[in-house]
This record gives structure tokens, C-alpha cells and sequence, in this order.
């Protein structure tokens, strides 16, 4: 039982980074989703300027595939020998996860939020696109460094 | 730096010349007018200021012309290229469409109508139908709706859902209406439509049962004719109709057939629309009129000379004034100048600003490449780009960022090359990890910290040139005190601090020590108390530190985007793969890798983008750029649909006219 607790903690920390960092983005994407669909009925030809806002608060769910992949690769369960994953080793893997896993879910949702209201201002002022753009930015920021302490630990354990 | 002078001109003319006036100026592109009424009037304000109302009128004509264009793409559906610009047009076809503006408009009037008719029609066409449905049911009963009975018997017409409630009705009747009558004209798997006489002083009882019973009467008794002539008579309005309907599309898509000159003239009617806006915001007396405006102090003397040749004016001009806010010109070399762009999304600097464009460029270049650097990925863009620019030629914003995106399109590929990344790993994977491309410098998955020191260098020399423009500028408005004891120990502080940590001695101990003494007793020598300036001094520390701490990390964004783009990569690559080196195995990597990796391009190349701004924005403009100017905008042709073309032959045709015309 205890040989196998390793690979099952380094398992559930990398599910740990692609579920909750992929709830967030799933959410995120979504909030912005509904508010550019809105504005899609009055100017359809806006499609394109809303879908790259839209895309702003999926990159967390990619940062938790990342984290997933960096997990599931550096301690040898998708392509080496897991043999010598200890339960201790697991449980470090699932603690660096951790950063990614929950700041991605937050961040994710926030930055869904501020691009929504990126959606309204794109509506009324086309040109200011790269405003909305950067506001939404500035909170991805905190889900880049989460995703750097995440993965430099990943690649330390 | 590289923002071009503005001189004030003013130009005295007369009233009748002011048309042509304006005409002119607008052709050269060189004049903004300074409006004393502020900014742009709205439609509204328009129709109250102008008394002819000629410009409402021409508002209407516009917005007519707008639905009729709209109608013509429903009509004769075309393929539009992505992303395609303004149709080029010569100024031979410009110039026989507008002299067809009657014709046209009249087409336009002769489609209104035949839109108004066929909203009619299409109306009628409903009521019709809807009263062939409800008389199919009754189409055998032989009996004249308009019948409404005999003068002492009066007809019922009604339809029931079941047998039963025909049984109610038959046995309430038999009590109380003896002497009515009741039929079953039909019955089907409809329900039942029966015809209920009765004596017309017991009428109102029978249709007391009636409503109690729910039955429901036929709407349509009371027309003339029988179920069946009726339905008939129908039949034949609403093929009429049908082929009415059929004539006015027919009739509307010949009369769209020529749509282009419909876009041609709504552009040639919105042009003449702003001049006339222009030209009706300009004072003057009975016999002449003035205006002002900002034009380039080079073009000055050529806009003037120009002028004067062809007209009677009085013109005076004179630089802008040190308290007067100019509009702004770029004037950058070719590789800056599609970063103009970057520079305007954020805001134009004002006229006593420095232009960033030029110190931020290569930033922009470096950083971009770097967040993408991927040979594949960088290549796509450029190939991309470069058809953009130079293929479709689009105008407006998506030109300008594509000129941007194709220039660092070229760092993402030079930056591949250096980290050794295409398409991630493709080389590696597609031959078995047999073969690879080395790095040039290094691999940022086997190195990132390598990459964090990189990106953390790269991040604080920006930030030091965002420094160096402000003392720059302190210099420049005789402020050199502030740039030494503000801007100095900053430099002095972080390159002494990164010295004691790498280097052993005691240089970066005497520099950091140097650079707190100065911000502990100048940092604030606003104040006279010398309590309270060692206090701000010490504040200042704790600013400065905790500020450049936080603008420096901000910089290993760059690893985080670089480990995003190529480990996605990665992941799609093993992915694809993963039927190995067999025929199937490679069916399967094809689309995997096409989908994937452009999936991973865009989302790479729009965080690359997106976070490359921010860093500008933020971490770099912070520093000294405030960006509070506005872009210099001359009296120019906005068209919408069209760009009108002038060759060579015509222009000198022209101006051969206009001289004789002046002359």
C-alpha cells in the first residue's frame, strides 16, 4: 500500500493543477463568453477583437496542463519508472502543485470578470481593444507566478 | 524626439472660394482644422446649426444608401476575402458614379418602395394563409358564408374536438331548443364542423350553449362565397401575390445588379458630408471666411504657397506656442515606425513629451521574440504577416499591427534559433530522439534558471532605460539635480546589489551603501524639517526597493511564456506521436500537429503580444511617459467601402484644370 502511495499522490497533485486551474479558466472563459455574446447581437463584426478577449482567461487551464505534464513527466509516470516515487516525493510533487492549482482557479475567474467588462468597454470604443487586453493582463501576472513556483519546484523535487 | 512640429496657420479667404478652399486642403492632407466649437458635432447638433439643413439631408441620403448596400449583399451574396480592404477605385469610375448620383438615388427611392410594398405583401400573405387553414377543414360544406340564415332562422358555423361534446350540445339543445337544427358537415381525425340553425328569438340561448360547450366559431362566417370558392379566390391572391413578391426581388436585384456604385456613392456622399461640416463650422462675414489650423512646420510653406497659388487668400502661420498642446505626428525611421502603433494603443505622447516609440522598439522586438521563440511558430507569423501586409495591404489597425507582428516575427524565429525550439520538438520526436537541432546558447527546459537570469537581465536594463529617458527629460527641463539624487541611486542601488550577490569585493558594497545614503538624505529634500527629510528619505527606501523588486520579478513572466509555448508544443508533438513512426502513426501526428500547434501559435502569440505590452506599459512607461497627447488627424477623404485611386495621367489632368480655373 505504501509503495503505491507515491504514485498515487504525484497523480493527484497533477490532476490537482489541470482540474481546479481548468475549472477556473472554464469559468473565466465562460463569463466572458456570455457578455460578448451579448454584444455579438447588436455587431456581429466584432467577433474577432471579442474571441482574443475571450481567450485571456484560458491561459490558466494551459499553465495547468503545463503543471500536469512537468508532474507527470519529471517523476517518470508517463514515460519512465515511476518505481522510486516515495510517498514523500508524492506529497512534495502534490505541495508544489499547489500554487498553480489554486491561484489559476481564482486568478482565472478574476481575469474573466475584468475581461468581460473589456468586452463592454470593445463594444463602445473598438479602437481601445489592446486596453482591455493589458487590464486583463495585469492579473494573469499573478497566475504566470504561480505557475513559475510551481514548475521550478516541479523540476527541483 | 520624433514627434514633428506643428505650426498654427490661419487662412483669410472668400466665402465663395471656401468650398474649393476646403476642397484642396483636404486633398493635400496636411490641415487640421482647429474647431473653436470643440470636438466633433453630433448628428443632431449638426440639424440645428446648419439652417439649410442640407446636411441632415445628406445624413438621410447616407444612411438610405447605408440599408440599400446592406439589401445588395443579401441579394448578390459574395465571397469576401479575409480580411480584404477597401476596393481600390479609379478616379475615372469614382467620378461616373457620383456624376450618376440622380440615377442611383433614384434606384434607391424605386427600391425603398418596393421594399415597403413587399413588407406589405408579405403581410397579406400571412392573413391569407392563415384563412386557408382554417378553411380547409370546411372546404365540402356547400353553403354560402355570407348566409347568415333566413329572417326567422339564424346559421351557426362551429367546429368541436370530439363526438362528445356534439352529444352535450344535441341533447342541451333537445331540451331547451327543440325546434333547432343541428348537422355534421364533416368529421375527420380533426374533430367535427357542424352548422346549428336555430329560431332567431332563441338564437342567443343556442350560442349560450355553444360558448358553455366550447366550441369554436368559424371567424370567417359572414365572407362572401362558400368554403370552397373562398379558398379559391385565395389560392388565386396568394399566387398573385407570390408573383408580385417574385418581381420585386427580381425588380430589386436588377436594380442592385450595379451595387458597387451604390458603396462608391456613399462614400463620395459621406465625403461631401464632412466637408460640408467643416466648411459650415468656419466663421466669417458676409464676403469672406477664416479658419485655423495645425499643419507640419514642413509642409508649412508648401501648404501656404499652394494656397496662394490658386487662390485669394491671406494666410499666417507660427509655431505652436510653449503653453499651446499641438496634435501629434510621428516621424520615426521604417524599422520603428510599426511601433507606433503600440505606442498609440496605450496614448500618444503630448507635444512636450519624448516619443517612446524609439527606446521602447527594440524591446518590443527582443521581448516578443523571446516569449515566442520558436523557429516554426515565428516563421508562420512572419509568412502570415507578410502576406497581410504586402498581398492584402489591409488599411487601419490590423495594417499597422501586421507590419508590427511581421518585424517581430523575425525576433520570435531568431530567438528559436537560439533556444532551439521548432514547432517545440518535432525534430527530436519525428526522428526517434536520433536527431536534433542543438540551441545555439542554451535549452530553457534543461536550463530554465539560466532563462530566469536572462529574462531578469533584460528586465532590469529595460528598466533602466525607461530611467535613463526621465533623467533624460530632467535634463532637459533644467531639473539635472533631481535626475542625479532621484534617478543615479536607483542605477547606482540595483547594479551595486546584483554585485555584492554575484561578485565578491567590496564594489557592490560601497555602491549599494553610496546609493542609500543618497536616498536617505535627498530622498526627501521637499521638505525643510530635518526630521521629517530623514523620514522620506528612509520612505523613499522603502519605495524604491519594494517597487523595482516588484517591476524586476515582473519580468520572469518571460520563462513562464517561454516554458508555456514549449511545453504545450511538446505535449502536442508526443500526442500526435503517439502511434509511432508507422504510416498509420503519421496519419494520426498530421492533423493531431496541425490542430494542436496552431491552436498553441495563437494563444503563444497573443500572450506573447498581450504580456510584451505590459511590460512596456507598465514596468517601462511607467518610469517617465504620462501619454496624455492626441493624434494628429488633417481633413482627409474617410471612405468606407472604397479608396480612391489617382493615377499618374489623371492628377496632372487635373491640376492642369484647376490651374486654368485659377487662372
Amino acid at each position: 500500500m505504501i509503495e503505491s502511495l507515491g504514485p498515487i499522490l504525484t497523480i493527484l497533485a497533477a490532476s490537482f493543477a489541470a482540474l481546479l486551474a481548468g475549472i477556473g479558466s472554464a469559468k473565466g472563459v465562460g463569463i466572458v463568453g456570455e457578455v460578448a455574446a451579448g454584444v455579438l447581437t447588436e455587431d456581429p463584426t466584432k467577433f474577432g477583437k471579442l474571441l482574443i478577449l475571450q481567450a485571456l482567461p484560458g491561459t490558466q487551464g494551459i499553465y495547468g496542463l503545463l503543471t500536469w505534464f512537468m508532474i507527470l513527466f519529471n517523476s517518470g509516470i508517463l514515460f519512465g519508472d515511476p518505481s522510486g516515487l516515495t510517498w514523500q516525493k508524492g506529497l512534495s510533487y502534490l505541495m508544489a502543485s499547489l500554487p498553480i492549482a489554486i491561484v489559476g482557479l481564482f486568478s482565472a475567474i478574476y481575469q474573466g470578470r475584468v475581461s468581460a467588462s473589456g468586452v463592454a468597454l470593445v463594444a463602445k470604443r473598438p479602437e481601445e481593444q489592446s486596453k482591455a487586453l493589458v487590464l486583463a493582463a495585469m492579473v494573469e501576472t499573478y497566475a504566470i507566478f504561480a505557475l513559475l513556483a510551481s514548475v521550478l519546484a516541479v523540476m527541483n523535487i | 524626439m520624433a514627434i514633428v512640429k506643428m505650426d498654427r496657420l490661419t487662412i483669410v479667404g472668400l466665402e465663395k472660394d471656401k468650398n474649393d478652399i476646403v476642397e484642396a486642403l483636404t486633398n493635400l492632407g496636411a490641415f487640421e482644422v482647429i474647431s473653436e466649437r470643440g470636438d466633433d458635432l453630433s448628428a443632431s447638433e449638426v440639424a440645428t446649426t446648419d439652417p439649410d439643413s442640407r446636411l441632415a439631408a445628406l445624413q438621410h441620403d447616407i444612411t438610405r444608401l447605408e440599408r440599400v448596400i446592406e439589401l445588395n449583399r443579401t441579394l448578390h451574396p459574395e465571397k469576401k476575402a479575409l480580411f480584404a480592404g477597401k476596393r481600390k477605385v479609379s478616379e475615372a469610375i469614382f467620378r461616373q458614379a457620383v456624376s450618376r448620383e440622380d440615377d442611383l438615388l433614384a434606384a434607391v427611392s424605386r427600391i425603398e418602395h418596393n421594399q415597403a410594398t413587399a413588407a406589405e405583401l408579405s403581410v397579406q400573405q400571412h392573413r391569407l394563409q392563415a384563412a386557408q387553414t382554417m378553411l380547409e377543414p370546411w372546404q365540402d360544406l356547400d353553403l354560402d358564408l355570407a348566409e347568415e340564415g333566413t329572417k326567422s332562422v339564424c346559421l351557426f358555423l362551429c367546429s368541436a374536438d370530439s363526438a362528445d361534446q356534439v352529444n352535450q350540445l344535441r341533447e342541451a339543445l333537445n331540451e331547451d331548443v327543440p325546434e333547432s337544427f343541428l348537422h355534421i358537415a364533416a368529421e375527420d381525425e380533426n374533430g367535427l364542423r357542424l352548422v346549428v340553425a336555430a329560431w332567431r328569438p332563441r338564437a342567443s340561448v343556442v350560442q349560450g350553449h355553444l360558448r358553455r360547450l366550447n366550441f369554436n366559431p368559424l371567424p370567417l362566417q359572414g365572407e362572401k362565397g362558400t368554403p370552397r370558392q373562398q379558398m379559391d379566390a385565395n389560392a388565386g391572391l396568394l399566387a398573385a401575390n407570390e408573383a408580385e413578391l417574385d418581381r420585386i426581388q427580381r425588380d430589386n436585384i436588377e436594380l442592385t445588379r450595379d451595387g458597387k456604385s451604390f458603396e462608391i456613392l456613399y462614400d463620395a456622399l459621406t465625403i461631401r458630408y464632412d466637408r460640408l461640416k467643416t466648411v459650415s463650422s468656419l466663421s466669417g462675414t458676409q464676403k469672406t471666411f477664416w479658419m485655423e489650423g495645425w499643419v507640419p512646420f514642413n509642409l508649412v510653406a508648401e501648404v501656404t504657397k499652394g494656397l496662394e497659388r490658386h487662390f485669394l487668400v491671406a494666410t499666417a502661420h507660427r509655431p505652436a506656442a510653449a503653453d499651446e498642446e499641438f496634435p501629434i505626428l510621428f516621424n520615426n525611421r521604417k524599422l520603428v515606425k510599426p511601433y507606433e502603433v503600440v505606442v498609440e494603443m496605450f496614448g500618444p505622447p503630448c507635444c512636450r513629451e519624448v516619443d517612446p516609440t524609439p527606446v521602447m522598439a527594440p524591446f518590443f522586438f527582443i521581448f516578443f521574440g523571446i516569449m515566442l521563440s520558436d523557429v516554426g511558430y515565428g516563421l508562420i507569423l512572419v509568412a502570415l504577416c507578410a502576406w497581410l501586409t504586402f498581398k492584402v495591404k489591409p488599411s487601419g489597425e490590423l495594417g499597422r499591427l501586421s507590419r508590427m507582428f511581421l518585424l517581430s516575427g523575425v525576433s520570435a524565429v531568431t530567438w528559436g534559433f537560439i533556444f532551439g525550439g521548432y514547432f517545440g520538438n518535432i525534430i527530436s520526436v519525428l526522428s526517434g530522439q536520433t536527431f536534433d537541432i542543438p540551441p545555439i546558447w542554451f535549452n530553457p527546459m534543461n536550463d530554465p534558471i539560466q532563462l530566469l537570469l536572462v529574462s531578469v537581465v533584460l528586465g532590469v536594463i529595460h528598466l533602466f532605460a525607461g530611467l535613463g529617458v526621465q533623467a533624460y527629460m530632467l535634463f532637459k527641463t533644467n531639473r539635472a539635480i533631481d535626475a542625479i539624487l532621484d534617478i543615479f541611486p536607483i542605477y547606482a542601488l540595483i547594479i551595486g546589489l546584483a554585485l555584492l550577490v554575484l561578485v565578491e569585493g567590496p564594489v557592490g558594497m560601497i555602491l549599494t551603501i553610496a546609493a542609500l545614503a543618497v536616498m536617505v538624505l535627498f530622498g526627501g529634500r521637499e521638505s525643510k524639517n530635518p526630521v521629517l527629510r530623514i523620514l522620506n528619505g528612509l520612505m523613499s527606501i522603502y519605495n524604491n526597493l519594494a517597487g523595482y523588486l516588484g517591476d524586476i520579478l515582473s519580468y520572469t513572466r518571460v520563462l513562464a511564456l517561454v516554458m508555456a509555448t514549449s511545453v504545450i508544443a511538446m505535449v502536442f508533438n508526443l500526442l500526435g506521436f503517439i502511434g509511432g513512426p508507422t504510416f498509420g502513426g503519421i496519419l494520426l501526428f498530421i492533423p493531431v500537429a496541425l490542430i494542436g500547434h496552431t491552436l498553441n501559435l495563437s494563444l503563444s502569440a497573443l500572450s506573447a503580444y498581450v504580456h510584451t505590452s505590459r511590460l512596456q506599459y507598465v514596468e517601462f512607461f511607467g518610469k517617465f511617459y504620462e501619454g496624455s497627447g492626441r493624434i494628429w488627424r488633417p481633413l482627409d477623404w474617410k471612405t468606407r467601402f472604397i479608396e480612391i485611386g489617382t493615377d499618374a495621367a489623371e492628377e496632372e489632368k487635373e491640376n492642369k484644370t484647376m490651374q486654368s480655373q485659377a487662372d
